[in-house]
């Protein structure tokens, strides 16, 4: 399907009508901080903003029931937890964060053993993808795979000022258009090329940053210095991998007694002291810059090895929530550095306008 | 770089050079103009980044209990006291700590600063400039009254000539006068404080950001939380399970927390913990007239009973 143009006003109407048949969430600003909201008819999306929480959670829930047992006299019951029927459209979600879900899906769509929940509720939402026409100071989605028009999810749109080139990535997204032809008109290939310089500018915005091999950043796994200077000003909690759209490890917890009682799935962090002890009270990752040794390697070498891609997508969400001003960005200069064998500064300067960021060899 | 800030680096210096600490603590510059960083100063080349601004919010005390090795500290008038309610509580010890008190001016409250400018995210530059905070954005500079996005800690600050320290650096500063963040009616009771925080906790990730930015929460990895074998919080995420966290970690720091707003100010959820911690402290001051982290020698109200006590108590 060709690309066509939706006033802003139409805009509005195109979203009215979609919460008239399904579950429609958008970005919100709140008093407190901005997130995915489900939006009744009228509401007015906050769609200029990356949001402080990203959608991860509205396909893969924080805290979620997965069964119910309970006791009776043929042995025990177990009843499967539902899933909430309907279709859900995230509308406006930004390519970083559509990218996300496409990380993820490899994990827990495409594997040997899918995440019946998440395979679920992914299948049934729509992600109608809005690019980006600014960079923020923290977005680095060029360095790591992504791009601020990266044409992910169902259908892509973006904001040529007044009006906006819409674009039908799916079948299911050319089923949403087709639902409302009427809002849209059609494109010139003026509008393509005004899209085109606007990514370009907007990309161009962004430092490139340079990111060691998978390999070579395995191989620093065995330089302890490196680590624990790296991690000397982490506290250890897990506001990074909460508010991180790809971070996707989970925990299962039990609440009732012997005879009845509920199963929950929950996100946990890699950052926890909890989350690598073993039975028997075993921690192989007792210290903290063990814990944080792990999150980036796994990040930026295990799950490439594995899976072909870096599971960051480059929001900066990590770096703007943390509570002491870690920049991820100072461990991908650093470990840049360090894999190549020279002992590094762990003070990165603050990048002047456009210019990547560094950190100075001793 | 202001004459403070030279001071510091000098002091640093010294103390490295000399070999008297194996690192100094205190604040780098981070992502942000507005946010800076704690840094670990281990060479006089770092040592030289060091930085003293009403933008270095982090209480550094919090990193004393996790090392074991001579260290230097900057620290502020206010959370000097952090540092004496851990000699306090016997959880660092005096003879490997140096500690280097700072005359502070105040320090910005960055929700504050951002319920008056917007976002400062996209922030290049920020200072203080007179009574005004400074913040250059897209090129244009926006400013609010320092008095109106200072910390609410600093509008009440009284420590500036009674710093627990080893050296003092900078002349005692005027602190602003202002609005706290939030004004609780007069008339608030229990049903006003339920509404209020169901509200509030209703946020929570539980992250647990507030407890690691914290010094008094210095049981870090056996928080008793995240135990596995006592499960004090439910697997449910919902007001009612933040509010078990929320109410135990207050009660577990009562008599122990300055109220320095650490938690608050590490909460990605921007929830108003240090109103909590401060109405506890209010009943810690009043059963008990202590007041956390002025005397070294002296254990917390509720680490112990005294026998008149439980005779009074009637049990």
């Amino acid at each position: 399907m060709a690309a066509k143009i939706i006033s802003s006003d139409n805009l509005q109407t195109w979203i009215d009508k979609l919460t008239a048949t399904c579950e429609v969430y958008a970005p919100s600003q709140g008093k407190e901080v901005s997130l995915f909201k489900q939006v009744k008819e009228g509401d007015k999306p906050a769609l200029n903003i990356l949001t402080d929480i990203p959608p991860k959670g509205l396909i893969f829930k924080q805290v979620e029931k997965i069964l119910s047992y309970r006791k009776n006299e043929d042995g025990i019951e177990i009843k499967q937890a539902e899933i909430e029927p309907g279709r859900k459209v995230i509308f406006g979600i930004r390519p970083c964060d559509a990218r996300s879900f496409t990380l993820t899906d490899k994990v827990f769509v495409h594997s040997d053993m899918p995440e019946t929940h998440y395979a679920k509720r992914r299948q049934q939402t729509a992600l109608i993808t809005l690019a980006c026409n600014d960079a923020c100071r923290t977005c680095f989605c060029t360095s790591v795979g992504g791009s601020p028009a990266e044409k992910v999810g169902d259908v892509w749109m973006m904001d040529l000022g007044g009006r906006y080139l819409v674009e039908a990535l799916t079948p299911v997204g050319e089923e949403i258009i087709r639902a409302n032809d009427d809002l849209f008109s059609k494109s010139s290939p003026e509008d393509e090329a005004e899209s085109l310089r606007i990514a370009e500018r907007v990309a161009s915005k962004m430092p490139v940053l340079e990111i060691a091999s998978a390999k070579l950043l395995d191989e620093l796994f065995t330089n302890e210095e490196f680590w624990i200077r790296l991690s000397e000003k982490c506290l250890s909690c897990g506001a990074c991998t909460f508010l991180c759209p790809t971070c996707y490890c989970f925990d299962v917890r039990d609440q009732g007694n012997a005879n009845s009682g509920d199963r929950y799935r929950g996100w946990d962090s890699c950052m926890f002291y909890q989350y690598n002890r073993a039975a028997g009270g075993h921690n192989p990752r007792e210290q903290h810059w063990k814990r944080m040794r792990q999150r980036m390697l796994h990040k930026f070498s295990y799950f490439v090895t594995q899976y072909g891609d870096i599971d960051c997508v480059g929001c900066g969400r990590c770096i703007r929530s943390c509570p002491v001003s870690y920049d991820l960005r100072d461990f991908l200069a650093t470990s840049a550095v360090a894999v190549a064998g020279v002992d590094m500064d762990f003070v990165g300067e603050l990048p002047s306008e456009g210019q990547p960021r560094t950190c100075d060899i001793k | 770089m202001n004459k403070l800030e030279e001071q510091i680096q000098e002091k640093a210096i010294e103390l490295l050079e000399k070999g008297e600490v194996s690192a100094v603590i205190g604040w780098g510059q981070g992502w942000n103009p507005t946010k800076a960083t704690p840094l670990f100063a281990r060479d006089r080349k770092t040592a030289e980044k060091l930085i003293f601004n009403p933008f270095c919010f982090n209480n550094l005390s919090v990193y004393l209990p996790r090392l074991n090795e001579k260290v230097a500290i900057l620290t502020k008038p206010c959370e000097a006291r952090s540092i004496v309610a851990l000699l306090a509580e016997g959880k660092i010890n005096r003879e490997n700590i140096y500690i280097i008190g700072l005359a502070c001016q105040g320090i910005v409250d960055i929700g504050k600063l951002e319920a008056a400018i917007g976002s400062i995210n996209e922030a290049t530059e920020a200072r203080l400039e007179a009574d005004s905070v400074v913040v250059e954005i897209d090129g244009e500079a926006k400013k609010a009254a320092f008095a109106d996005v200072v910390l609410d800690n600093c509008l009440s600050c009284n420590q500036q000539d009674k710093t627990y320290c080893d050296v003092m650096i900078g002349e005692p500063a005027q602190v602003p006068t202002g609005k706290a963040r939030l004004i609780v009616p007069e008339d608030a009771d229990a049903t006003w404080w339920r509404t209020f925080w169901a509200k509030e906790f209703d946020r929570c990730i539980r992250c647990y950001a507030c407890r690691e930015a914290c010094p008094a929460c210095y049981c870090r990895d056996n928080c008793a939380v995240q135990s596995l074998r006592e499960r004090w919080v439910g697997p449910r995420l919902d007001a009612k399970e933040a509010l078990m966290f929320h109410a135990l970690r207050a009660m577990h720091v009562a008599g122990r927390c300055i109220e320095c707003g650490a938690c608050e100010r590490a909460c990605p959820m921007d929830i108003p913990l240090t109103l909590l911690h401060r109405q506890v402290g209010d009943a810690v001051r009043r059963l008990f007239n202590f007041n956390v982290g002025e005397k070294a020698d002296i254990r917390p109200p509720l680490e112990f009973f005294l026998k008149e006590e439980l005779e009074k108590s009637g049990r």
